[in-house]
């Protein structure tokens, strides 16, 4: 899986019908060595409820069919986590509690 | 199948219910003996820790591996890795 920084929104008003009803959000990847956002931007389908800013775990492929939201949808990516925190070599690389844990 | 170093954890409160109770840990791919980057999986052995030497399964089969009907999940740790020998 990946972890990744919401950082926006998608509207579509006009889509193939076994979409409709779904939330769609906007993603970059976060490299975890760095902590910094990289890569491209992907529309991801939200099954918990995240918001723009936060920092997420997505699931790509036909694995991220496997939910109640998007079983049998047409859909590559969805965010199936909000993280709380993130420890790597026994630091913690990120703390949602902490200031600018989500901008 | 790939093969990694475990590195880290993951918390997260609020997900999937298919993940509930299913740890995801930090790994660091290893691929021709060399490091590569950090992933996270679900540890379907449930033993693996900072240090473990692993392997995992990707895509749709890492979530075949656990018993729930759905868990998002497109990388397992289904096993750990005493010592390997390339032949060639």
């Amino acid at each position: 899986m990946q972890i990744c920084r919401v950082v926006g929104t998608v509207v579509s008003t006009n889509k193939t019908e076994k979409l409709s009803g779904m939330k769609l959000l906007l993603v970059r990847a976060i490299d975890l060595d760095s902590f910094k956002e990289t890569g491209p931007l992907l529309v991801s389908v939200d099954t918990v409820g995240a918001g723009t800013g936060e920092v997420v775990m997505t699931v790509s492929g036909s694995s991220s069919r496997q939910t109640n939201a998007t079983d049998g949808k047409p859909v590559d990516n969805s965010i199936v986590a909000i993280i709380d925190h993130i420890d790597v070599s026994g630091a913690r690389i990120f703390d949602k509690a902490q200031v600018g844990g989500s901008e | 199948m790939y093969t990694g170093e475990v590195s880290g954890t993951v918390v997260s409160s609020v997900k999937s219910e298919g993940l509930e109770g299913v740890p995801l840990l930090v790994v660091r791919l290893i691929e021709n003996g060399k490091k590569t980057k950090l992933i996270v999986a679900a540890d379907a052995t449930r033993q693996a820790g900072s240090g473990d030497f692993v392997y995992l399964i990707g895509s749709k089969e890492a979530s075949r591996v656990f018993r729930q009907p759905l868990v998002p999940a497109d990388a397992a740790i289904v096993g750990f890795i005493d010592s390997y020998n390339e032949e060639l």
